[in-house]
């Protein structure tokens, strides 16, 4: 981060009367203009932590800084901040119009602004022509966009947006996710969203921050949170991934050999990692780097090598997902895009297979 | 829902006894109220029907005119005191923590339980000269005349010879007090039902815009509560519009309201027609309010609809 | 970690923690409640006049007791509870049960007559019952109990529609595929009733049953007009008692009737309650 953050959380920990602690200790610097995502399962104190940057909840201790401002104690109404709620929360009482206008009219801003920035703010969602209408004759996906314009026209220095596509189809949510990056960079401000949906945070965000029970366990780009997770839980979280425990038995020329007797054989990784030898590692690949070939496989060699039968093809159209159980009875799962129409037939349930992957494919997780 | 030529024996046997009682029980009584109200005395028991308008027009008599627009104006302070008192309490209990919300509610609707001659008893009580408010501002008195004393001063100029008490009893004042008195629950839970349901995104969403909580309030709380709002004004008004109890018992010769007016010709005056005719001019009044109310929901929904095509 | 054990600052939506609401919410329950609790008090002292405490004694209760009218006017009053309420909660609940159930013309007419009884100010529902049964020559010198017919005709009449009200915002939750269940795997439509509907329904019945019992229980201006000089009820002697002479005794009785409605309030509540309809 060379600029200093717009958002700084300091320490935040939150603690609920009844003895539940949903944020802990969360330290986070969210840089201007990114598009941030905090991702994680239900419970992990991700919403938590979005509302206190809202103002709807106040920290039990630790302090949140805008722009060098310190928020923690100033009313949600007085914050530079706008959120888009999870359910939308457009009045229904008002037309879309004074809807979008609502927070500049209880701000004081002269009546002859509030028309032409209305318009502009519909413009740009593409709801101009629905201005007159009431909420309950929108459809979901336009109400959101009433919302977002609702947000939008009060320039905020953060846009907050609490899980924004779970409530849409897939074509829809599709859509959005493009509307909602679009949006960002024609605005310039920063985006904070929260989700469950590693899709919907993976495809839309510039950087994401994973957590679990309160904490924050991982911060970084797509890639980076994909392909080298730090833990378990990112792995696993993150995509799918095979799991495979064993012992270091040798690190030499940034190769790491571990054997597994899960994966029945030996894994070579090349992580970069140092880990010391003789201790208990746990190796993840990801099913769409392993390979599958029918059959046998040729000549010896026990690296990077499981043999196992087909156990089930999950035919997903523009792949199948197989699972294979390894003669040791571990099940693991292969990804294979489906590139061809016709052709060579595909594996089925009951077909003797090997499995392999390169090194470098590999992934060295301690926790 | 089956049509009921499916199963008439059931039909019957589930609805006939409820509309024989309401008809036996309650539709003929009041339809003989309102036959009477066309009546005339004839001597001490007999009544001939009529046809008259007399009584009615009695009732337009400004004597009795009198009585009727101060009953719908108590009945109306008292159903805005409710109404003022009874919004932040009912928001209390809406926003307070899970664990609190069923004995709030309790001890909220607990009093409405208790029997309202008690009730209005216990405030008679509480408001008479020899009561107990009186009671503590003569304590207050007597302290306050002591400390002048003691700080050198003469209490008699500031405070007067003797503590005067407040007649706060048998006049316009006490009736709305105790009308507030026994209606306030009446008021809060409907209110706390409206509130309860309303998502607090809307809340938020408005702070979050800028609003502050008066603003909020106004702009968002209400019009989106209103419909109970509404409930909680109605279910509050028209029983005050009707009471008989607590103007009579608190109530002094010039705050009498209509229940006291109908109460009369039934027993003391013994005016049955009279009687009947102002009962029904009560009823009136309660459909027209009622009416309004039907007509203002219905109306909403129907803009709804025309606006959806 | 901090020493002590502080409180957030309170969130924009808490209300339930300014002070402001707090003390308005105080004011209220103390508005509401002091009168009450000092009239029970009250009834506690040993003084002929209800102001100033001389001692605590049980002597007007056991007055109360031996008032010979007081004592029958509040068995009247149970009596009459009793019945009106069986009456009552039999004719509500299974006219909640035909609403629910079956489309029929005049539907709407029937349910907004039965909703008349809640609605109509309590005395021109009084008034119509004096008159009623003057008109029919209703007569008046049964003996006990059949004279208090009439007031137990008149407490059911405006009794049934809360119970209706209660049972069919019970029936209301009432997930109709566990009806089709029932006769998918072959029972009678008798059966369904006994042995699916009615047990879903029982805390509104019973519900129901409470609040026409208390209805009844505390009802005084139907009964005023209904009732005479040896059909007296409690709340009727009351009145009376506190238009002419007051004394400590009408405290005792009352803070009986108060105990006695609380315990059937609470009861009713506790059995409305969400975790008791999760049981069922």
């Amino acid at each position: 981060m060379t600029s200093s953050p717009i958002i700084r959380f300091q320490d935040i920990t939150k603690r609920f009367p009844g003895g539940v602690t949903a944020v802990d200790g969360v330290s986070l610097d969210i840089a201007n203009n990114e598009f941030f995502a905090l991702l994680g399962p239900s419970g992990c104190g991700k919403t938590t932590l979005l509302r206190m940057l809202a103002g709807f909840e106040m920290p039990t201790e630790g302090r949140i800084l805008l722009d060098g401002q310190d928020l923690t104690r100033i009313q949600p109404n007085r914050r530079p901040v706008n959120m888009v709620f999870q359910s939308y929360a457009v009045f229904p009482h008002m037309t879309v119009g004074e809807n979008v206008a609502y927070g500049l009219k209880v701000t004081g801003v002269p009546k002859a602004e509030i028309g032409p920035r209305v318009k502009e703010a519909l413009e740009m969602v593409k709801l101009g022509h629905l201005a007159d209408r009431k909420p309950d004759q929108l459809s979901g996906g336009q109400r959101q966009r009433v919302a977002l314009a609702r947000a939008l026209i009060k320039r905020p220095k953060v846009l907050l947006l609490d899980e924004p596509l779970s409530a849409l189809d897939k074509k829809l949510r599709e859509s959005m996710q493009l509307e909602l990056v679009r949006l960002r960079n024609e605005v310039g401000i920063t985006f904070v969203i929260v989700t469950h949906d590693q899709e919907e945070a993976m495809s839309m965000s510039s950087r994401i921050g994973v957590m679990e029970a309160g904490r924050i366990t991982q911060i970084g780009a797509p890639t980076e949170i994909y392909e080298h997770p730090r833990s378990r839980f990112v792995a696993d979280f993150i995509g799918s991934i095979n799991l495979f425990e064993g012992r270091v038995a040798s690190v030499s020329d940034g190769v790491v050999l571990v054997t597994s007797d899960e994966a029945g054989c030996e894994i070579a990784v090349e992580d970069g990692e140092n880990p010391s030898v003789g201790s208990t590692i746990h190796v993840g690949v990801r099913p769409e780097k392993l390979t599958v070939v029918r059959g046998e496989a040729a000549g010896s060699g026990n690296v990077n090598r499981i043999a196992g039968e087909v156990l089930e093809v999950a035919y997903l159209g523009e792949r199948s997902v197989l699972h294979v159980r390894t003669r040791g009875g571990k099940v693991i799962k292969v990804s294979q895009a489906n590139d061809r129409r016709t052709g060579a037939p595909h594996l089925a349930s009951g077909d003797p297979v090997h499995v392999t992957w390169a090194p470098s494919s590999s992934i060295l997780l301690s926790s | 829902m089956d049509s009921w030529k499916n199963n008439r024996g059931l039909f019957a046997i589930l609805t006939l006894p409820a509309t024989l009682w309401l008809a036996a029980f309650f539709l003929v009584p009041l339809g003989f109220v309102w036959l009477i109200s066309f009546g005339e005395k004839q001597g001490i028991v007999d009544i001939a029907l009529t046809w008259t308008l007399d009584n009615y027009l009695r009732a337009l008599d400004p004597l009795y005119l009198g009585i009727l627009f101060r009953s719908v104006w108590v009945a109306g302070i008292a159903t805005l005191i409710c109404l003022v008192v009874g919004f932040p309490v009912a928001l209390a209990i809406t926003f307070a923590p899970a664990r609190w919300k069923p004995i709030l509610l309790l001890l909220v609707i607990l009093p409405f339980w208790t029997n309202l001659l008690i009730r209005t008893y216990a405030l008679i009580a509480v408001l008479r000269t020899r009561g107990f408010i009186n009671f503590g501002l003569e304590w207050l008195w007597e302290k306050a005349s002591a400390v002048i004393a003691f700080l050198g001063m003469d209490p008699t100029p500031i405070l007067g010879e003797r503590f005067q008490a407040f007649d706060m009893l048998y006049n316009s004042g006490s009736v709305i007090f105790g009308l507030v008195y026994v209606h306030l629950p009446f008021m809060i839970l409907p209110l706390y039902a409206a509130l309860e349901r309303l998502d607090k995104s809307y809340l938020e969403a408005s702070l979050d815009l800028g609003a502050g909580q008066w603003r909020t309030l106004f702009s968002v709380t209400v019009p989106l509560t209103l419909p109970g709002i509404l409930s909680g004004v109605i279910i509050t008004f028209i029983p005050a519009l009707g009471a008989f109890l607590t103007p009579d018992l608190l109530g002094g010769p010039d705050s009498q309201m209509i229940g006291n007016l109908i109460e009369r010709q039934f027993k003391a005056a013994n005016d049955w027609p009279f009687g009947a005719a102002l009962s029904f001019l009560l009823m009136y009044v309660t459909f027209f309010v009622l009416a309004l109310r039907a007509v203002g929901s219905s109306r909403q929904a129907r803009i709804a609809a025309a606006e959806a095509e | 970690m901090a020493i002590f054990k502080t409180r957030d600052a309170a969130g924009p939506l808490e209300y339930g923690r300014r002070l402001s609401i707090r003390t308005i919410v105080a004011l209220t329950l103390i508005f509401l409640y002091a009168p009450i609790v000092t009239l029970m008090a009250f009834s506690f002292n040993d003084s002929r006049r209800n102001i100033v405490w001389q001692g605590f004694t049980f002597e007007w209760y056991g007055r109360a007791w031996n008032n010979a009218r007081l004592f029958e006017a509040f068995a009247n009053s149970l009596l009459i509870a009793a019945v009106a309420t069986v009456l009552a909660t039999v004719i509500g609940t299974m006219l909640a049960i035909g609403l629910w159930r079956f489309r029929f013309p005049g539907r709407a007419v029937l349910e907004g007559l039965t909703a008349l009884p809640i609605v109509i100010p309590e005395i021109c529902m009084g008034v119509a019952m004096m008159v009623f049964f003057a008109r029919v020559q209703w007569p008046t010198d049964l003996p006990y109990p059949l004279n208090l017919a009439s007031i137990i005709v008149a407490h059911t009449a405006f009794c049934f529609p809360f119970v209706a009200v209660v049972v069919r915002a019970r029936m209301a939750g009432f997930d109709r595929s566990l009806e089709e269940a029932a006769k998918d795997l072959g029972a009678s439509e008798w059966a369904t009733y006994r042995d699916v509907i009615l047990p879903y329904l029982r805390p509104g019945i019973v519900a129901g049953a409470l609040l026409a019992f208390t209805l009844s229980l505390d009802d005084f201006v139907i009964t005023f007009f209904t009732s005479g000089p040896n059909t007296m009820t409690f709340p009727v002697l009351v009145y009376s008692m506190v238009r002419f002479s007051v004394t400590p005794e009408v405290n005792a009785a009352s803070t009986v009737l108060i105990v006695l409605t609380a315990l059937v309030t609470v009861l009713a509540m506790t059995l409305q309650s969400p975790t008791k309809a999760a049981e069922d």
